[in-house]
């Protein structure tokens, strides 16, 4: 696992509103710049997604790979970051992408 | 996790869609405690909306099975049966009056601007129509994305197509019917 220092972005929020504004009105320098303010936030699920590097310690991951974990006992492990050795290993295997919802996918 | 489905642009784009569908689904509410910053609304809805995108863009097209070959291209091609007598020229629609909305965009392969007969489809089947009707990409240019045979997209195809003519006629869409020339005995 690699840690990552989570960064929030320091736009005032009318600033991000305005920018909102303008992304929804397809303005793409909007939506650009959204992307660059977000981009600590969104680079962490690509990570996760396709070098596989999470860390367990950021809730808003543990909340995602929740969503794949299908035992409720690990899930709710998961959630509370209180795995152990076993439910990691679970965790691992469903991030491995072996097994999900008990189907062999790759 | 999805390194061995697609590249990293594949799964950059599908969390950049996730966004910006989030900035468009974000609308500004009062609470108790104050407005509910744009920041709030992302942490809270971003990773089911990923998830769910996730096992529709670069999961769940995996798990299609492979059909036998089809040695003829003839998807395209019209039935020319002949009808005796006169026929009435055609309505010429746009394919946005077909697939009724005014947008064919991913909200409407996401099922969020659908209306029948396109609803009762799966994403799956949707995102095929879009790839090949709308974004006019060929069967072989499909199958890469979705790393299936080109026969096999082509299968899809069909038997979307008389998905679509079952519900058509299960629910009477008269004018479909009439604008198709869909045959009920068929």
């Amino acid at each position: 696992m690699v840690a990552y220092k989570e960064q929030y972005y320091n736009l005032a929020e009318s600033e991000i509103q305005e920018l909102i504004a303008k992304a929804k009105k397809e303005n793409s320098k909007a939506q650009e710049e959204l992307l660059k303010v977000f981009n600590n936030f969104l680079t962490k699920y690509v990570s996760l997604l396709y070098h596989g590097r999470y860390n367990l310690d950021d809730y808003d991951i543990r909340r995602f790979i929740s969503l794949f974990v299908k035992n409720s006992y690990v899930r709710f492990a998961l959630m509370k970051n209180k795995l152990n050795r076993v439910n990691y290993k679970h965790v691992q295997e469903v991030m491995n992408r072996h097994t999900v919802y008990g189907q062999k996918i790759w | 996790m999805a390194k061995r489905y697609g590249d990293e642009e594949d799964i950059r784009q599908t969390v950049s869609m996730t966004f910006f569908q989030c900035i468009k689904r974000y609308e500004r509410k009062d609470s108790a405690k104050g407005a509910i910053p744009f920041s709030g609304f992302l942490y809270s809805y971003f990773f089911y909306l990923l998830k769910k995108n996730v096992d529709t863009f670069l999961i769940d097209q995996l798990g299609r099975k492979t059909f036998p070959l089809i040695m003829d291209d003839t998807y395209d091609q019209e039935e020319d049966n002949e009808q005796p007598g006169f026929t009435p020229e055609p309505i010429e629609y746009t394919l946005e009056q077909f697939i009724s909305t005014d947008e064919l965009n991913e909200m409407w392969v996401l099922g969020e601007k659908t209306i029948l007969p396109f609803d009762q489809l799966t994403v799956q089947e949707r995102q095929l129509i879009k790839w090949r009707f709308v974004d006019g990409k060929k069967s072989s240019e499909i199958s890469q994305k979705i790393n299936e045979h080109p026969n096999t997209v082509r299968e899809h195809l069909s038997k979307i197509k008389l998905k679509l003519r079952d519900i058509i006629i299960e629910h009477d869409m008269k004018e479909m019917i009439k604008d198709l020339n869909i045959k009920k005995e068929s």
